[in-house]
């Protein structure tokens, strides 16, 4: 007699349960503290960047306006939570985690289920701002509104995140007609994993060159046809374009000057994070055998990158609006971010081998604590930043050794 | 030549290789058998380069793998037991950025590797992105890129699982031709009758050592039910509580 839904939900749990104590575990006490570290100075600053408005408006419109002005930023959370959890089930859709769950008897409601509940982990993190959202109340409104609106935001949350989930797990159209009838997860499961056969593309020239040109050429031909490092790139070269054009929009010279600096710093972080995940991407069984070495990693992306950064600073220094005294000073003030930004982002991919993922949220992660000291003592994010550089530095040797970063 | 010198690996608290050494000559193949587990892999991965080893050394071509990697990996070539590559690329295009890494003569190469294609009747599918290849043709590509540059010292991990049977027997006829030029090629795999039949010695590795090397006198002719290597393999991996190292 097959086994009742009921019966499986403690096979379920303990599978939920163990995942995450693997999880939590495999982080390790260096990056819980980091993490930790990084949800503190998140959530100080959500605090005091939602506090201080609130106070104005209980003063100026009293306790409705506040409450109202509080349970529509936590409703801004909810859905930032709703929005992160579907994209995650997208995600999970194309390579779902886990066994062949169509070779297992189990029902589709409960692979729906579980996969919801994977993809709903990430959504997590929103709750670190979130509450501290919440704690920026305590002292202005009534404790009985307060706890009314943790009590709703709970609901709207677990209820938005699975609702995201369900709409995200079956939002893609299925053109294979037997597939069209089966349950949403069935759906998704037999589309996952399937080697698509692909279109044909222009056979390559064989050539003789330095071994660093031949990696940088792979480089650019793997990040011109892969999907988000393509629009990463994408963006990077809309940034620097964007920061020359700034030069000659608006009329204060102060302002245009902030406004280009500004677009040249976007580029930097993006070409940081494309580099973080070009450095991390090789293939270790690949690569690791051919007779490549570390400076050659580093040359096949560093010299794109400073040609790609230098041009863009000479534009900048040659623009019109800029006086010739000004010049020297504007091309040595910004090469400190062209250089340490891009830089950082690359060595922290070069010390992670084989884990673009892990190299891109580190990354991502030195970055938003940089803004946020930066917001919270002006210039203190660039020393972070330099902090994190040097670590990182430290670190590049782990290319040689994959398996021990 | 490929030697390796008492190489030891850990994982955690488990002894994945055990002062392992032994030496695979020029123009000889020279099959790897154990059980799983026995630490096969371990050792082909570290003999490749891919982890350092606890203690001990593998000289590739008389240049350490670790100590001169750069060396050692110009005369190497190393088909993986799960290859992975850059997925966006075409074969032919990953193709000729190994020839570029390897600094092989452009036209040359690009000749030998249509042909080993063709052999490996991989041809069909050159131009289109490896991401939308099955796990045979992975392995055929990850083959082709191995012994694209003809090395002296060859590392197969269960090279020719997933081939099919025209395509092994051209796989089998490259590493014949490959040793006769010269190359040392040290041949992992699971299927002992494929190693009977292309291997000039075998090496047996039990529980992280070497239980015994074996000549191809120690085996003799085949057999209809199971192989003559095969029951020797059998008998050695279940009397190897104390095993022999030579």
């Amino acid at each position: 007699m097959p086994p009742s839904m009921a019966s499986r939900t403690p096979a379920f749990r303990a599978l939920r349960a163990r995942l995450l104590a693997r999880r939590a575990a495999g982080m390790g006490t260096r990056l819980w503290v980091v993490t930790l570290s990084l949800a503190a100075c998140v959530g100080a600053f959500s605090y005091w960047q939602v506090r201080v408005p609130l106070d104005g408006t209980l003063r100026h419109g009293g306790a409705g306006a506040a409450t109202l002005r509080l349970g529509l930023t936590l409703a801004v959370g909810v859905l930032a939570a709703g929005a992160i959890a579907a994209s995650r089930q997208v995600t999970l859709a194309a390579e779902p985690p886990g066994p062949e769950w169509l070779a297992l008897p189990v029902e589709p409601a409960w692979v729906e289920r579980h996969l919801a509940s994977e993809a709903r982990l990430p959504a997590l993190t929103v709750l670190v701002p979130m509450s501290a959202t919440w704690l920026a109340g305590v002292g202005l409104l009534s404790p009985f509104m307060l706890l009314a609106l943790a009590a709703a935001t709970a609901v709207a949350f677990a209820l938005v995140t699975r609702v995201a989930c369900a709409l995200a797990i079956r939002a893609p159209k299925v053109s294979h007609a037997a597939s069209r009838r089966l349950p949403a997860a069935w759906r998704m499961l037999v589309s996952a994993r399937r080697p698509a056969r692909t279109a044909r593309v222009a056979a390559p020239r064989f050539r003789r060159e330095p071994r660093w040109r031949a990696l940088a050429r792979l480089d650019l031909a793997v990040s011109l046809r892969a999907g988000s490092p393509r629009a990463r790139l994408g963006f990077t070269a809309l940034a620097l374009v964007l920061s020359v054009a700034a030069w000659f929009v608006g009329v204060d010279p102060r302002e245009q000057r902030a406004q280009a600096f500004a677009g040249f710093s976007l580029a930097c972080a993006m070409l940081g994070v494309w580099a973080a995940w070009r450095a991390a991407a090789d293939p270790p069984s690949a690569v690791r055998p051919l007779p490549l070495t570390l400076a050659d990693s580093w040359r096949a992306r560093a010299i794109p990158m400073a040609v790609l950064l230098g041009v863009t600073l000479a534009l900048h220094a040659t623009v019109p609006q800029v006086p010739w005294f000004a010049r020297l000073g504007l091309a040595l003030s910004w090469t400190l971010p062209a250089l340490l930004v891009p830089l950082f982002g690359l060595h922290l991919g070069l010390s992670l081998p084989g884990r673009p993922l892990a190299a891109e949220n580190l990354y991502y992660g030195w970055l938003v604590a940089g803004v946020i000291a930066s917001l919270a003592i002006p210039l203190f994010g660039w020393a972070l930043l330099a902090a994190g550089f040097v670590q990182a530095t430290r670190r590049v040797s782990r290319w040689r050794t994959p398996e021990v970063a | 030549m490929l030697e390796l010198r008492a190489l030891t690996r850990r994982y955690g608290s488990r002894l994945a290789l055990d002062g392992v050494s032994f030496a695979v000559p020029r123009g000889r193949i020279v099959g790897l058998l154990g059980a799983n587990g026995a630490g096969k892999s371990t050792l082909l991965r570290t003999a490749a380069g891919l982890q350092p080893p606890d203690s001990g050394a593998v000289l590739v071509d008389g240049h350490d793998a670790w100590a001169s990697p750069l060396a050692a990996k110009h005369a190497l070539g190393y088909a993986a037991e799960e290859p992975s590559f850059h997925e966006e690329l075409s074969a032919h295009e990953y193709l000729a950025f190994v020839a570029a890494v390897r600094g092989l003569e452009p036209a040359a190469a690009s000749e030998r590797a249509l042909r080993l294609a063709h052999a490996l009747e991989l041809s069909p599918r050159l131009d289109e992105p490896v991401r939308g290849f099955s796990h045979g043709m992975r392995k055929k590509l990850s083959f082709l890129a191995a012994v694209l540059h003809e090395p002296r010292v060859l590392l197969c991990d269960e090279a020719l699982e997933g081939f099919d049977a025209p395509s092994a027997v051209a796989a089998k006829t490259e590493l014949r031709r490959l040793a006769r030029a010269g190359s040392a090629i040290l041949f992992s795999s699971h299927v002992t009758e494929t190693v009977e039949r292309l291997c000039d010695s075998v090496v047996v590795l039990h529980e992280g050592r070497v239980a015994r090397e074996l000549g191809r006198a120690d085996w003799g002719a085949g057999d209809d039910a199971t192989s003559p290597l095969e029951r020797v393999f059998l008998e050695l991996i279940g009397s190897a509580r104390t095993p022999e190292v030579r």
